[in-house]
């Protein structure tokens, strides 16, 4: 492990696995309770579109990313909020229209850019520091946002209706947790990849939804699954030569079927 | 007394559709009313208007008081990682407002109500796991929590059994003989008609209001609801039956 540790872009990539691993662990328990998992992928794509344009544009393709995933999250808040569709409809539209875009923008490049590939799939060994510092920021953010606005986020998840009523502006709340979504997945999107990031984001807390019935309880688990599959994930990629991305959600889906065998909660409705 | 809720002239329209159509309701401190009417007449809207959740088209709503809400009953997530004791709390988060967290004080008043409705035993328990009837208690509990000076029930014994429909019934009528306001959506007055001050019959409009015994006669039902409706005294309580009527 030392011996690893030894070149710098391997710290990089365990400190970037660690953050990404811890980060999209915990806002994944928001996202399973508002049943937004499918909604991940859309932002993703939306994000991976930004990206591309960024790209094309010969200018750095994160902030074109991060304004991409708020711009697919925030429509997706704003036609679920109208009422006008069901939530599964604007994050398909979200999803394929973003997702046509990232291809528009790849077709009119002169030159295929590699790093094409690297956002689709993830490539942690290339992380730089300043996508670390990203990391490191958006992690201090969102736990911020979590841990002071705790209460008013699980009201909102929980009974919108109630927490309307009790004047605790529900809607507010689940806006900014859009918001942390998106910055999340961009942030996210280069060690990971768009198509994994969405592993990352649901399978840890989906994996520790079948273990427990306190919220508490499952932020927790949901983080160690989380940072727990990173760093397997990584060293058995190391080990074995294979790509990072796919070992890390390999290793978490592996722990979501552990959790689904011996899920206290379906052994005892078994009871029931 | 006083008043503590009055509409005047509420219309709500869901774009072109009319939803409540020119309410004028003044429900006074310490009342039990009961609002009846089929699908689709506008009650859980009045409620709605009266929380304060939706604001009306036209017309004016005022309310004196603090309010506790009981929504309709939802199906919930078997798995949900909610315990009773954290829904129960969730009453209280109005009380605070934002950023605050829960104090001793807060955790009291759960542990007292949760007694005083003889759920003590339950606080601990998954929600998810609840019988219907069960979960109903822990939301009117969690109404109680917030020290309302009103109560809003939104059909609170639809789809339980006879039991927890009489549980429900005997609990609403402490949380009233305490000097709570209580205003109740319901579609069966039966089991509460005897403990009612007024009932309110509406289809949109409002069709009827008064006390039970003086409002509840056939023919304003009949036409209420469409269909031939029968009205008998047992015991003391007013029986309503509905023949072939569409209920919620």
């Amino acid at each position: 492990m030392s011996s690893i540790l030894a070149y710098e872009f391997m710290k990089r990539a365990f400190i970037a696995s660690v953050l990404v691993g811890g980060i999209c662990s915990l806002i994944g328990v928001f996202v399973i309770l508002r049943g937004l998992s499918f909604m991940g992928a859309g932002i993703a794509h939306a994000s991976f579109a930004g990206a591309t344009l960024g790209m094309l544009l010969n200018l750095p393709p994160f902030p074109f990313s991060l304004v991409f995933a708020l711009l697919g999250a925030l429509f997706v808040g704003w036609a679920e909020k109208r009422g006008e569709l069901r939530s599964d409809i604007p994050v398909g539209i979200v999803f394929s229209s973003t997702m046509a875009l990232a291809i528009l923008f790849a077709g009119l490049m002169r030159r295929y850019d590699p790093r094409i590939l690297g956002y689709l799939f993830g490539s942690v060994l290339s992380v730089s520091w300043s996508d670390v510092i990203f990391l490191l920021v958006t992690g201090f953010l969102v736990i911020a946002f979590i841990s002071l606005f705790y209460k008013e986020i699980v009201f909102a998840i929980f009974d919108r209706e109630y927490a309307d009523i009790s004047r605790m502006r529900p809607d507010l709340f689940l806006h900014l947790l859009l918001i942390a979504i998106a910055l999340v997945i961009a942030g996210s999107l280069k060690t990971v990849g768009v198509i994994l990031v969405f592993a990352e984001i649901v399978t840890p807390a989906a994996a520790a939804y079948e273990l427990t019935h306190s919220m508490k309880a499952l932020i927790l688990l949901s983080v160690t699954f989380g940072i727990l599959s990173s760093v397997l994930g990584l060293l058995i990629s190391l080990f074995f030569d294979i790509p990072s991305g796919a070992s890390i959600v390999l290793v978490v889906t592996f722990i979501f079927f552990l959790s689904l065998i011996f899920s206290p909660k379906r052994r005892r409705l078994k009871e029931v | 007394m006083g008043w503590v809720i009055k509409l005047e002239n509420v219309t709500v329209k869901d774009r072109d559709k009319t939803i409540i159509e020119n309410i004028t309701l003044e429900v006074e401190r310490g009342e039990w009313v009961g609002v009846i009417g089929p699908n689709g007449a506008g009650k859980t809207t009045l409620l709605k208007v009266i929380a304060g959740r939706i604001i009306p088209d036209e017309g004016r709503v005022e309310v004196r008081g603090s309010i506790g809400y009981v929504p309709q009953l939802k199906k919930i997530d078997e798995f949900i990682p909610l315990r009773v004791y954290d829904v129960v709390l969730m009453g209280r988060y109005g009380r605070l407002g934002f950023l605050k967290r829960p104090g001793k004080e807060d955790k009291r008043k759960v542990l007292e109500v949760l007694e005083r409705m003889e759920m003590e035993g339950y606080a601990a328990e998954p929600l998810g796991l609840l019988s219907g009837g069960e979960r109903q208690k822990v939301f009117i509990a969690r109404a109680l929590v917030s020290e309302p000076e009103i109560l809003l029930l939104d059909e609170p014994t639809t789809g339980l059994d006879v039991q927890a429909q009489r549980e429900i019934t005997g609990l609403i009528r402490k949380i009233h003989e305490d000097g709570v306001t209580v205003v109740m959506v319901t579609h069966d007055l039966n089991p509460v008609s005897p403990y009612l001050t007024r009932v309110v019959y509406m289809k949109k409009k409002i069709f009827a209001c008064g006390e039970p015994s003086r409002v509840l006669s056939p023919e304003v039902l009949s036409k209420l609801y469409n269909a031939p409706v029968d009205v008998f005294e047992r015991n003391g309580h007013i029986c309503v039956i509905v023949e072939d009527a569409h209920y919620e």
